[in-house]
């Protein structure tokens, strides 16, 4: 199996040599009398389309198209290849009407939030395997509930056992919200320990005043906020890996319906190559 | 204590679903369903399992991460006991994101759709603004025949295969490059091969027609230069690519042209000889001081033509004119019999000639051709015998005679005959004449003279041809109407004198006589009368500064303007002298034209080839290029040739 290093400088060069001969074909064949926006519109369109087909090939599981993963190699580098086909065919230039404004911010917009996709899914993973529990993102409110009630069945203990209200009190003042949903979602996206720092401080402090029976206790609830500051990380983190999707896929399609109308406009009113 | 949540053992996790659209409301709190809502997100659970039957049993079938087999078991009639409360389901992220994808795509289209039908549609879909050249141009419909009609006519048009040229139609309605307007460079196929003989790329030299559009487009901004076109649209078709490589201009094959100047003015002669002497001592007061003196360039900036006759030469050269002598146009020729043994009436003392113009004159004359026919040496009249000399004498008759009667119409009717011409109403001629020539020719011959001549020298005529008195002359006081030269009558011919430069007459029998005639009689004469204008010998030397080009071999050119080049033509290779020597110090002129050594300026123009040439002037493309080889990166084809080498009317 080819290392990950490896197969990233293979696919490098292959852009990088895709792109040359792209462009010596265009300054040798396709650049005079305008061919090469012609030309350079037509691979663009193709591109697209390719990059496109991934989602549909990601639908379908059954025929033997190649494994999804290659599918994704090609489409993140194709996708950089289609900036660079964007580029050259729009001659480096912002474009001056309205709707080619638009088209263009369409198209930059998709490309720009593949990236960003592309890089999320580089560095994501990384943070999420180094700390907590790998979970399915899906089951992360169930997981998530499960603290909840586990923590309240803890505190109703200790006050069945310990018949004080203290650990109880502690919770509902300062813990019901934070077991209640995701906490400090700003803190996660930068892998801030600081606020569990904040929780811990607090519960060392309340701990001074509970007898040893309480303390015992309150160790697990600290477990348990430990556990849940885990999965709010990775729920956040793991949410971003999968919200860049809800800029990049709409996107995609709207820039086809754009895309189709700038063609038609094209050969309406410029009309084909002799 | 190590706390684990997610369990991966099929018994204790739960099934989940994350690439439909919905999923279990009671998911969130770890109670999903095996089954799921259904796939317009109902929910479709009523119990928590549902039990199958086994040897007359009924089995509970929980799954085991919902707590395994219940202990209370199925009912009596196989319905699960723990019936539980239906859910909301709830969107899964995928089926989020589906929703958003179904709005963004019906928002994109609706947005489309109601650009393309309503009246914003220009505004919106116009790819810039105009360049400023076209700003005045308010609908997209003078550009665009296919804007004015509906969206699903622009997919029609889209899908019709129209080709960039039919589309680059409408620009011919305001710039007219003629019937050729999309062959390359807007010439015929032949005409364009015989002006760019080996220049075009062997496999493009057969090619097809470019569209406006090709070069030129539009909609880039109001500061859009759209004649600012990329090197590379040259080189598809010329081959250049390796100079573009190398960044340096093709080697000049052709420069500097070898065609002589129309005007022959010995630069060299003239300054060292006649305005300054070797010393560099002023000899004239009126000399140049420098090239600019005579030379101004004209409002296209491009030629540096000379000034006038009279500011630059006339100063010197108007004793020309002023001492000229006459030369004799009409005369009385000397016979080899006496008027007595011809029995008659001819003057006594004729000693003249027939004239070359009067040969033409008479040579639509039965009598004359029979009489002159078997003349051995060119018109030697010696050699008549008695009967032609009477047939000759009765058609010199007959031309005095007619213009006494006829006037100009019957110099211009006998000139017509001579040249074999025939004009029709709209003035198109049949021969190498044009009527407008002809016409000036004959309003500036001397009626009055002539019949005062009839009456000095025949004076009988009238009697011999038994005519009334209706004569033309006896009606009409026709004067010649130039006064540029003098007739003067002599007592047996009628003399010309110029006395002004740019003298029509001369001009007139010049250009005529430059020209092939039909007829081998007048062809020979013409080519005698022309060689005696341009001789030496003649009164004023015309082709003595205005150069003579052959044609052919038959048929001259002589130059009158200093430059046939007209302010608004064309033509491949353009080059601004006025920008050059703005700003600049007036002696850059010979930075590019230098003094050849070599003589024989002269010498260059006696074969009458325009294309055998010494110039008094070298110049090497070292002279451009020591500006413009550096540049050739920014420099485009067009900074100096032209692509469009016939003017644009717009």
């Amino acid at each position: 199996m080819m290392s990950f290093n490896r197969r990233r400088l293979k696919n490098s060069l292959i852009l990088i040599f895709v792109s040359l001969a792209l462009n010596t074909f265009a300054m040798y064949f396709g650049t005079p009398l305008y061919r090469i926006q012609i030309w350079s519109g037509w691979i663009l369109l193709t591109l697209i389309l390719l990059l496109f087909l991934y989602s549909v090939r990601k639908k379908i599981n059954l025929l033997p198209i190649g494994k999804a993963s290659s599918w994704l190699q090609f489409h993140a580098y194709a996708g950089l290849l289609s900036s660079l086909v964007f580029l050259k065919h729009t001659s480096f230039q912002l474009p001056t009407g309205t709707f080619e404004t638009l088209l263009a911010i369409l198209f930059a917009s998709t490309a720009l939030s593949g990236i960003i996709g592309m890089i999320f899914s580089r560095i994501i993973p990384l943070h999420l395997t180094r700390r907590g529990e790998e979970v399915i993102y899906e089951r992360i409110p169930a997981f998530s509930y499960k603290l909840k009630v586990q923590a309240q069945d803890l505190v109703l203990e200790c006050t069945l056992q310990t018949n004080s209200t203290a650990l109880a009190d502690y919770y509902q003042n300062h813990l019901s919200g934070f077991f209640q949903k995701p906490y400090m979602p700003l803190f996660h996206l930068y892998g801030s320990m600081g606020y569990l720092h904040t929780l811990e401080i607090k519960h060392n402090t309340f701990c001074r005043y509970l007898n040893e029976q309480e303390n015992q206790y309150a160790k697990q609830l600290f477990e348990l906020i430990r556990k849940k500051y885990d999965l709010d990380f990775h729920y956040t983190l793991q949410s971003l890996l999968k919200t860049w999707l809800f800029i990049h896929v709409p996107l995609t399609y709207a820039l086809l319906l754009a895309m189709t109308v700038h063609l038609m406009l094209i050969y309406a009113f410029l009309g084909h190559l002799q | 204590m190590k706390i684990q949540l997610q369990k991966f053992i099929h018994k204790y996790s739960s099934y989940s679903r994350p690439n439909q659209s919905w999923s279990c409301g009671k998911q969130a709190q770890g109670y999903q369903c095996d089954a799921g809502p259904d796939a317009q997100g109902q929910c479709r659970t009523q119990y928590e399992c549902t039990p199958y039957k086994k040897d007359a049993r009924w089995i509970c079938t929980r799954n085991n991460s919902q707590g395994g087999r219940c202990t209370e078991g199925p009912l009596a009639n196989g319905d699960c006991c723990k019936q539980v409360v239906s859910c909301q389901p709830i969107r899964s992220i995928r089926g989020k994101r589906k929703l958003l994808v179904k709005w963004t795509v019906f928002t994109t289209f609706a947005v489309l759709i109601f650009f393309l039908s309503s009246h914003l549609r220009a505004e919106f879909f116009s790819p810039g603004d105009l360049s400023f050249k076209h700003a005045k141009i308010q609908e997209c419909s003078t550009c665009h025949a296919v804007f004015d009609t509906s969206s699903f006519e622009w997919i029609k048009q889209a899908l019709s295969g129209n080709f960039l040229i039919h589309n680059s139609n409408k620009c011919l309605d305001c710039h007219q490059f003629g019937e050729h307007a999309h062959d390359a460079h807007g010439l015929k196929a032949d005409e364009l091969k015989q002006l760019t003989p080996n220049k075009v790329k062997p496999e493009k030299s057969d090619k097809k027609q470019l569209a406006c559009l090709n070069c030129h487009l539009e909609h880039h901004g109001e500061n859009t230069d759209l004649t600012n076109v990329a090197k590379q649209n040259c080189a598809y078709c010329h081959d250049i690519e390796k100079s573009m490589t190398q960044n340096k201009h093709p080697e000049f094959t052709q420069y500097p042209f070898k065609q002589n100047t129309k005007i022959i003015f010995d630069h060299f002669t003239h300054s060292k000889k006649y305005y300054y002497n070797r010393a560099g001592d002023q000899l004239l007061e009126t000399a140049p001081e420098s090239c600019l003196s005579c030379h101004k360039s004209d409002d296209s900036g491009i030629n540096m033509g000379q000034q006038s006759y009279d500011n630059d030469c006339k100063a010197c050269h108007n004793e020309i004119f002023e001492e000229s002598e006459s030369f004799i146009v009409f005369d009385i020729p000397e016979l080899a019999f006496e008027a007595s043994e011809l029995n008659a009436q001819w003057p006594e003392d004729a000693r003249g000639t027939l004239t070359h113009f009067m040969i033409l004159l008479l040579a639509s004359d039965p009598l004359f051709t029979e009489a002159v026919t078997d003349l051995e040496d060119y018109f030697d009249l010696s050699e008549l015998n008695k009967t032609n000399t009477l047939k000759l004498i009765k058609s010199i008759k007959n031309l005095y005679f007619e213009i006494d009667n006829k006037g100009p119409i019957a110099l211009k009717q006998r000139l017509i005959k001579a040249f074999n011409c025939q004009f029709n109403d709209q003035g198109q001629s049949s021969c190498s004449i044009n009527e407008t020539e002809l016409d000036q020719l004959v309003s500036l011959m001397p009626i009055q003279l002539l019949c005062e001549a009839k009456t000095r020298w025949f004076p009988k005529l009238d009697e011999e041809y038994k005519a009334e008195s209706s004569h033309y002359c006896a009606n009409n006081n026709h004067n010649s109407e130039s006064d540029t030269g003098e007739w003067i009558l002599e007592e047996l011919s009628i003399e010309y004198r110029p006395t002004k430069h740019n003298n029509p007459l001369i001009k007139t029998l010049l250009n005529l006589s430059s020209r092939e005639l039909s007829s081998a009689l007048t062809e020979k004469t013409r080519l005698e009368l022309f060689n005696e204008l341009i001789s030496e010998d003649a009164s004023v030397q015309c082709s003595k500064c205005h150069s003579v080009e052959s044609v052919d071999a038959k048929n001259f050119k002589v130059n009158w303007p200093a430059s046939d080049k007209s302010s608004t033509q064309k033509e491949f290779i353009k080059f601004r002298h006025d920008a050059h020597i703005k700003y600049q110090d007036e002696s850059i002129c010979n930075d590019c034209h230098q003094e050849n050594s070599k003589d024989g300026y002269l010498d260059s123009y006696e074969d009458h080839d325009p294309l055998t040439f010494e110039s008094n002037f070298i110049t090497d493309n070292k002279a451009c290029l020591s500006c413009h080889q550096n540049s050739m990166t920014e420099t485009q084809c067009q900074t100096c040739h032209n692509y469009h080498i016939s003017p644009p009317l717009l």
